[in-house]
């Protein structure tokens, strides 16, 4: 279940993960595995996003009418609009430049996030040091030591908490 | 799905609180749309469920509070990470206030 959207990078990772699902459940099927009691949940997630992205592309166009409107000269028939109406077009133009890239940087930083997390999940190890109350095996998750390597480590260091280790440090 | 939200609601908040009301008097004020613009995105399911539980009335009188609420979180937000990141006050210790 993907819960509901938000708005931003959230929004674009709920609309992301609607879509996932129907290609998922489509090659599950294909491969004999589908589960056809799923398909009516990810239709209505779907018709909610397309309700979603119909409403705001119907926003979108209202908002580009009201644009056109204000960057017309308030007097069609006289020859020349006044400086005030051509300093306000270049403000409205750059409105206009700038919602195209609005639209699309969601998606960029959402890739730029998804791959900075798969760099950080190769290359950084977490604090081996659990915080009171949780086990070391929890909190290193996929980086806990294999069996073999606590048996050879210190046993004391796998329970200890941080306040203690921060105490040992100082001593140190 | 962590860091997504994290991001979101950080970006969010610089963007409601400091860069939607400069561009808003520096380029246009129609940039002060931005604090609604996204609202369908966030009525349309909410409607939704809404008419499910019956409820479509409430739900029509709190979606101009969640604009208005969603400011104030920002706010809570940016404190929050001010203190947790750069005063180095870590909210896992609940420190009793009164």
């Amino acid at each position: 279940m993907i819960g509901v959207p938000g708005t931003g990078l959230g929004g674009v990772f709920y609309a992301l993960l609607v879509v996932w699902m129907a290609v998922r459940e489509v090659g599950l099927a294909a491969r004999g595995a589908g589960d056809p009691k799923r398909w009516p949940k990810i239709a209505w997630l779907a018709a909610l996003l397309a309700a979603i992205i119909l409403v705001l592309a119907t926003e979108g166009w209202l908002l580009r009418l009201v644009l056109d409107a204000l960057s017309a000269p308030a007097d069609p028939i006289s020859a020349a609009p006044p400086d005030t109406s051509a300093e306000k077009n270049s403000q409205i133009a750059v409105m206009g430049a700038i919602a195209p890239a609005l639209a699309i940087a969601p998606f960029v930083v959402l890739a730029a996030i998804v791959a900075a997390i798969h760099v950080a999940r190769l290359t950084v190890r977490p604090n081996p040091i659990p915080l009171p109350g949780e086990t070391t095996e929890a909190r290193l998750g996929a980086f806990a030591p294999s069996s073999q390597e606590a048996s050879n480590s210190d046993p004391v260091r796998l329970t200890e908490t941080r306040p203690a280790q921060l105490v040992r440090d100082r001593a140190a | 799905m962590l860091a997504v939200g994290l991001w979101d609601a950080i970006v969010a908040s610089l963007a409601y609180l400091i860069v939607l009301p400069l561009m808003a008097i520096f380029i246009h004020p129609l940039f002060l749309l931005g604090y609604v613009i996204d609202l369908p995105a966030v009525a349309i399911p909410v409607i939704a469920k809404g008419i499910e539980r019956g409820e479509l009335g409430r739900v029509l009188l709190s979606l101009p509070c969640f604009l208005a609420i969603r400011l104030v979180n920002s706010v809570f937000l940016l404190r929050a990470v001010w203190s947790e990141l750069v005063l180095g006050k870590s909210l896992l210790v609940f420190e009793k206030g009164h």
